[in-house]
């Protein structure tokens, strides 16, 4: 036995290396894997957490847009529509994967927007009607509520 | 065009089943409804009294929200170029879509069977 041990003593010493680097790599492999997972955690976090800090500056544009339309500031309010459009297209875009549910609601208030904007400009010369200024709130309160679900769905603003 | 012809046909019979609901937009005649980030309008295009002829017209917006399709019904004088201009098919295809589409944003079903069911009680 000894003998067999001191003939192949070269042999046995690098399959123990072997051994030895194939369980450093297991081990650094499993914690790549754990860094990789902790990471991309801390991203999905870190993106819903924007996200819902957007949905509530979008709400608060809302509420801002529906005071001027109640004052009748109309030329104030087509430069808000456009921040809301873009604020909504920025929520679009760093939608987290597993929230791709809310995209269609959040599409439709750009284009819903974008036709009010299209509306009030269209009558800069001519006074909006207290029909038309009604329906343009309706509007708007129906995507803050949804704006309001969603931020509260995601439930990550504290 | 083809891509075209699937899109219509696939909007139509989403929105008829009523997996596909439409919003009434502030602009008259004009109705939206999106798919994931990408949006599609539906109008009728208001031509005057001077033709009796109902043209529509879809706009497609990428999930950036800019334009990146358009399709329409030809006019009387046959003015609308050719890459925007729908074929017979794909017009009758998007008066229905229209229809449809109109239905569903304002919900007509469900008034219809209310107020039915007020006259028969």
């Amino acid at each position: 036995m000894i003998e067999f041990f001191t003939g192949n003593w070269g042999s046995l010493a690098s399959a123990l290396g072997l051994l030895v680097t194939i369980a450093i790599a297991w081990s650094a492999r499993a914690a790549s894997r754990s860094a990789e997972k902790a990471t991309v955690e801390t991203r999905g976090y870190i993106e819903r957490h924007l996200q819902t800090i957007d949905l509530e500056r979008a709400v608060g544009l809302i509420q801002r847009i529906k005071l001027l339309h109640d004052t009748g500031r109309w030329q104030a309010a087509m430069e808000q529509y456009q921040a809301l459009r873009m604020l909504l297209s920025d929520i679009i875009a760093r939608c987290p994967e597993d929230r791709t549910e809310i995209l269609p609601d959040l599409a439709t208030a750009r284009i819903l927007v974008r036709s009010m904007e299209n509306f009030v400009g269209e009558r800069v010369n001519r006074e909006i009607q207290d029909s038309e200024r009604s329906e343009l709130n309706r509007q708007l309160n129906e995507i803050q509520s949804g704006l309001e679900e969603l931020a509260s769905a995601t439930g990550l603003g504290n | 065009m083809n891509e075209l012809n699937q899109i219509l046909a696939g909007l139509t019979q989403r929105t008829a089943a009523g997996s596909l609901k439409w919003k009434r937009t502030m602009a008259s005649h004009e109705f939206v409804t999106s798919i994931d980030a990408i949006s599609v309008v539906v109008r009728r295009l208001d031509e005057g009294s001077l033709t009796a002829i109902a043209r529509y017209q879809l706009e497609i917006l990428n999930d950036e929200g800019s334009t990146v399709e358009v399709l329409e019904s030809n006019d009387v004088l046959g003015n609308i170029p050719d890459d925007r201009c729908a074929t017979d098919e794909q017009a009758l295809q998007l008066e229905r879509l229209y229809v449809l589409a109109r239905r569903s944003a304002l919900n007509t079903q469900a008034t219809l069977e209310k107020l039915a069911k007020a006259l028969t009680t």
